[in-house]
């Protein structure tokens, strides 16, 4: 493929308006970024500085007010709700706070969800689920209802269904957010990997430093605006980044 | 199993959510099965009528009878019809209305009778002439011999061989049992039937010389619709010749629009169903708002999740149909039994047909699905953001801009439903037609569906009115409960809407019943001025008596006046008619009230005049001077009206009065089937009545009744009548009372962590739960308040358009019903609360206050 082939994810001039009037509120105010194939990047910034309304508009969760979204050489602009589920469907994959996996199903069905979603025939995934399920280190684990897991193994359960059909970009959503730091450290580790040994692209919002030191690049977000970029940074010089970020007082 | 396709989630969550699952399927499995059991009454009823019909007129072609009734005609029009070239045979018979005297005692100590049905036959052609076999022994040859159905001659105790005892106009006689007829189900409706040799029946009810039907065989299949002209023609006017099954199709026809008023009353059981499910999956697809929109971000379409929903609420309706299937098949037996009990008739067996069956199902499951499609709706409009929410998304607020609106349409509907109601009801007594009832029953609809338009802008000024009350009694949680009752108004007052239905029908049910009731008891303390009765025991119309009784009462010393009354139903096309004869003592008992006409427009019936019921009068557009048309005897007639009478209480407003000699001379029937008995001032009434009670004895058919005792027979017979629908309407009742524990879990679920921090903050598990309760309580409250009322009004606009038994009807309010719905709102809210309320109160704080 072309020159673009090592971009996995595109934004451009992105701004995002909620409701109109006196009341607007402008989440976005003009945001371009770019993420590498294989590329495991975090976003960070103090509350309502947008980085949640980013990664929803990243995911086709939401449509930005303007601005362009690309993802690989798809022009997200303009498309048909049902378009953008196709897409998300196809190239994407979720991982949210709080793992939302459908209580009544066993662990493996949750991971499978997706492949039943598409319409396509489980059978067809068994080696790919057997080959999640030891990646995540839940093979003893695998009928077993949500209710019956911990929190870690449930977000492992989560991550396991976002890669279950090998999406382009993994979105996380503060995926360590309600769990303990070891079982935090694991989850990471996990997103590590999928960004190393699959080439996903991963792109995570936290705002645990500890979360963000494990990804290639973090992305500092503040009122609507990307206002530092840092490319393997340590635990310590995030914590003092933020530090300025967060409204005086 | 293992999930293999995206739609086997629907059946998981079924599965996985067992509690809420079952306890909305309980508003399907009750409206299912109470639509079933009805359609399974109606169906075992018409049958058993249409078997008694086609049974009782025989396997003959044709059934010639005296037009416009069953009333007796001359035995030589049996030669005539012979004479035709196209008979191949022809039976007379005489039917004729009397009782089997039974074994046991009433609580009176008199003899248990049955009613029954005699039918003078010729020995040749008895097989002709009725449709039951022989199961034993012969047909009878002469004397006093009877063939006497299997059933009855067990219940009487009497074998072949043996005598029974029957009733007739001339008192008891004795008959041997010389056969025994098979009847199909076992019973002719409860009625004994009998048949004897022509002549002797004849004679034993006075009828000499007389038959009352010939049954015809033609010669050859094709030629019954010939025959049945060239009868006409041969007989002329006075006669009619019909198939046997234009009979059973007309009884069919009467029977529509009964089956259409019990599945009305049915059908609210399952609106208030549907809304039971529409308020749980809307309370499901709210409670998995997060979960919804994690599918829609891991690429569900917006299709798939509606469609999920909807599939959901299929399996749901399907479960519940089934389910309601048995219960409904419990009812079905209920009702058939409480039907018997209400209107003297006895039915073996429950007959369960295919269509009823399938049409239950179908219904219960599109009703449920029709319940989930606004659910649906939203739950495919859930956004995919929501995956990311950490908080439950808000309420609509569409909702509020369209609720202005809405009551305003309210009132509309209510305004064009309730006089509709009243109008229908005017119309209801002279035609009884589905489209009538179809029609009546819209009307109904329209105003129930205003007044739920309107309760949601009641909800608020109510709950205000309760609060300070809730407050004397139960504290601040009285306060809270009823601000938490407006904050979800709509939920709110669809769940108090369902109960409105219900409570409004068993309101304004109540409302009519009570004031044909209260108009009876005062029509009898008013215009009757006898001070005994003697009647049928049974209440058979055509059951009569010989003059012979009359004069041994009027001879017993102590008795000032009597009058016996003779009648006779006169049916031409769709027209019934009932036609008394009377004697000149009628006006000294009965207080007639004249709407119009000369004031001794009475003196005139001895001169072939007639007076009319106000209904019929109106009905018909008659007025004094016109004539009022009959078919009788030799043709149609018509009638002078001298008046119109105002209070016709025994032709129901529809009566047709003319005097004794009349109604013997062209209707055939000369013996009285009433009479009524004043003393003479200063007389010993006990003595009186121990008298005509010992003359009495001599006829089982007949009872005497003293005015108080007519009066507790009428009640009680009317109160068995309305047991049976209130036992239907009570379904609709219990079932919108789940629906107020539904609405109940849900505001629980909803303010999970609302309760965590009352907790928190030192409120006591009881008052938490009692905050619940009381929530329960204003919303039942207002539910049966509004119930009351709209059923007030419904009851008040019915009786004052149907007038409803068809003389005057004064409106008495159903206080004692009234005041049952009001208590049954507290309780229904204290009940459907405790469920709820022990979950609220067991909240574990932490967990709660964490909760998202």
């Amino acid at each position: 493929m072309n020159g673009a082939s090592n971009t996995a994810v595109e934004v451009a001039d992105l701004v995002k308006v909620y409701g109109s009037g006196m009341t607007a509120v402008r989440a976005l105010k003009g945001v371009s970024l770019r993420f590498a194939a294989g590329e495991f990047a975090a976003i960070m910034g103090p509350s309502g500085s947008g980085k949640s309304t980013l990664l929803h508009v990243l995911g086709a969760l939401e449509e930005p007010s303007s601005g362009r979204v690309v993802l690989g050489d798809t022009d997200l602009s303009g498309l048909s709700d049902r378009k953008l589920t196709l897409l998300r469907r196809a190239r994407m994959g979720f991982v949210f706070q709080f793992f939302n996996l459908i209580p009544t199903l066993t662990a493996e069905e949750n991971v499978l969800l997706p492949v039943l979603i598409s319409g396509g025939r489980p059978g067809k995934y068994e080696k790919r689920l057997d080959e999640l399920m030891s990646l995540v280190g839940l093979e003893e684990r695998r009928t077993h209802r949500p209710d019956a897991l911990s929190g870690g193994e449930q977000q492992r359960v989560a991550i396991a269904r976002a890669l279950i059909r090998h999406p382009d970009v993994i979105l996380a959503d503060e995926p360590t957010g309600n769990l303990d730091s070891k079982t935090g450290a694991g989850v990471l580790g996990l997103l590590r990997a999928s960004a190393t040994r699959y080439g996903q692209t991963v792109v995570m919002v936290t705002h645990d430093p500890r979360a963000a030191a494990v990804a290639d690049r973090v992305v500092f977000l503040a009122d609507g605006r990307v206002v530092d970029e840092a490319y393997g940074p340590d635990v310590d010089a995030i914590f003092e980044r933020i530090k300025t970020l967060e409204p005086a007082g | 199993m293992k999930l293999r396709r995206f739609s086997g989630l629907s059946l998981r969550n079924l599965g996985g959510r067992m509690q809420r699952t079952l306890l909305t399927a309980v508003g399907i499995v009750l409206g299912v099965g109470i639509v079933f059991g009805v359609l399974t009454l109606s169906d075992t009823m018409s049958g058993a009528f249409k078997e008694l019909f086609s049974r009782a007129y025989g396997a003959a072609d044709l059934t010639v009878t005296a037009a416009g009734g069953n009333g007796p005609f001359d035995e030589e029009v049996l030669e005539e019809v012979r004479a035709v070239a196209q008979v191949e045979s022809a039976a007379p018979r005489l039917s004729q209305a009397a009782s089997l005297v039974l074994d046991g005692r009433d609580e009176r100590g008199l003899p248990e009778v049955k009613s029954m049905r005699v039918f003078g036959v010729e020995p040749e052609t008895a097989a002709l002439a009725t449709g039951f076999e022989l199961a034993e022994g012969r047909y009878p040859r002469e004397g006093a011999e009877v063939a006497l159905d299997g059933g009855s001659a067990e219940t009487a105790g009497a074998g072949i061989g043996e005598r029974v005892q029957v009733g007739t106009p001339q008192g008891p006689v004795e008959m041997e049992v010389v056969g025994l007829l098979r009847i199909p189900g076992g019973s002719f409706g409860g009625v004994a039937f009998g048949m004897t040799p022509l002549p002797y029946a004849q004679e034993a009810f006075e009828k000499p010389g007389e038959i009352t039907g010939i049954a015809v065989e033609a010669k050859g299949d094709g030629e019954v619709g010939r025959l049945a002209e060239r009868l006409r023609e041969e007989l002329g006017e006075g006669f009619q010749a019909e198939r046997s099954e234009t009979r059973t199709a007309q009884v069919d026809a009467q029977f529509q629009g009964f089956r259409i008023a019990l599945l009305f009353f049915a059908g609210t059981a399952l609106f208030v169903g549907a809304f039971l499910v529409f308020n749980a999956l809307s309370m499901t697809v709210l409670e998995r708002t997060r979960e919804l929109g994690m599918l829609r971000a891991l690429g569900a379409t917006r299709g798939m999740v509606s469609r999920s929903v909807v599939l959901e609420a299929a399996l749901l309706g399907l479960f519940g149909s089934l389910l309601g299937l048995l219960f409904g098949y419990a009812m079905a037996r209920g009702l058939v039994y409480l039907f018997g009990r209400a209107f003297r008739f006895e039915v073996s067996g429950v007959v369960l047909s295919p269509f009823a069956l399938v049409s239950a199902v179908v219904v219960g499951m599109l009703i449920t699905v029709l319940a989930a499609l606004y659910p649906a709706l939203r739950a495919g409009r859930v956004s995919p953001v929501e995956a990311m929410r950490t908080r439950g998304g808000g309420a609509s607020s569409r909702s509020k801009r369209t609720s202005r609106l809405l009551p305003i349409l309210g009132v509309v509907l209510v305004a064009v439903g309730a006089p509709w109601t009243y109008y229908l009801a005017k119309n209801l007594s002279s035609d009884l037609s589905g489209l009538v009832y179809a029609s009546g029953i819209a009307g109904v609809v329209g105003t129930f569906l205003g007044v739920a338009l309107v309760i949601p802008a009641l909800v608020g000024p109510l709950a205000a009115v309760f609060a300070p009350v809730l407050r004397l009694f139960f504290g601040v949680e009285g306060r809270m409960a009823a601000a938490n009752a407006t904050r979800n108004r709509g939920r709110t007052a669809l769940t108090a809407s369902a109960l409105m239905v219900g409570i409004s029908l068993v309101i304004a049910f109540s409302a009519l019943g009570g004031s044909v009731l209260g108009s009876v008891r005062s029509y009898l303390e008013d215009s009757l001025g006898s001070d005994f009765v003697v009647q049928p025991s049974n209440q058979d119309f055509d059951v009569t008596f010989s003059k012979e009784l009359e004069e041994k009462v009027t001879d017993v010393p102590g008795v000032g006046e009597t009058t016996g009354i003779a009648s006779s139903f006169r049916r031409s096309g769709a027209q019934t008619n009932i036609v008394f004869g009377v004697d000149e003592r009628y006006p000294d008992i009965f207080r007639l009230n004249l709407k119009s006409g000369d004031p001794d427009a009475f003196s005139e019936l001895e001169d072939g005049a007639a007076l009319v019921g106000e209904q019929l009068a109106e009905k018909r557009g008659l007025g004094v001077g016109d004539e009022v048309e009959l078919e009788g005897l030799g043709g149609k007639k018509g009638y002078a009206i001298a008046g119109v009478v105002a209070n016709d209480f025994l032709g129901g407003g529809t009566g047709v009065y003319v005097s004794e000699g009349t109604l013997a001379e062209d209707f055939g029937v000369d013996s009285d089937g009433f009479l009524a008995v004043k003393a003479a001032p200063g007389a010993d009434r006990a003595a009186v009545e121990r008298e005509i009670a010992g003359i009495v004895r001599d006829y089982p058919q007949l009872s005497l009744y003293s005015n108080a005792e007519w009066k507790a027979q009428i009640e009680s017979d009317f109160s068995r009548q309305y047991a049976f629908f209130y036992a239907i309407m009570g379904v609709s009742v219990a079932v919108s009372a789940f629906g107020v524990v539904n609405t109940l879990s849900m505001s629980v679920f909803e303010r999970t962590r609302e309760i965590g921090i009352l907790r928190a903050v030192g409120t006591t598990r009881l008052q938490v739960g009692r905050l619940i309760i009381d929530e329960g309580v204003i919303i039942s409250l207002i539910g049966c308040l509004v119930g009351i009322a709209v059923g007030s009004l419904l009851g008040y606009l019915f009786v004052r358009g149907s007038s409803a038994g068809g003389f005057e009807v004064a409106f008495f309010y159903p206080k004692v019903p009234a005041l049952a719905a009001l208590l049954s709102g507290l309780l229904i809210g204290v009940f459907a609360g405790l469920l709820p309320a022990r979950s609220a109160a067991r909240t574990n704080i932490v967990e709660a206050v964490q909760y998202e």
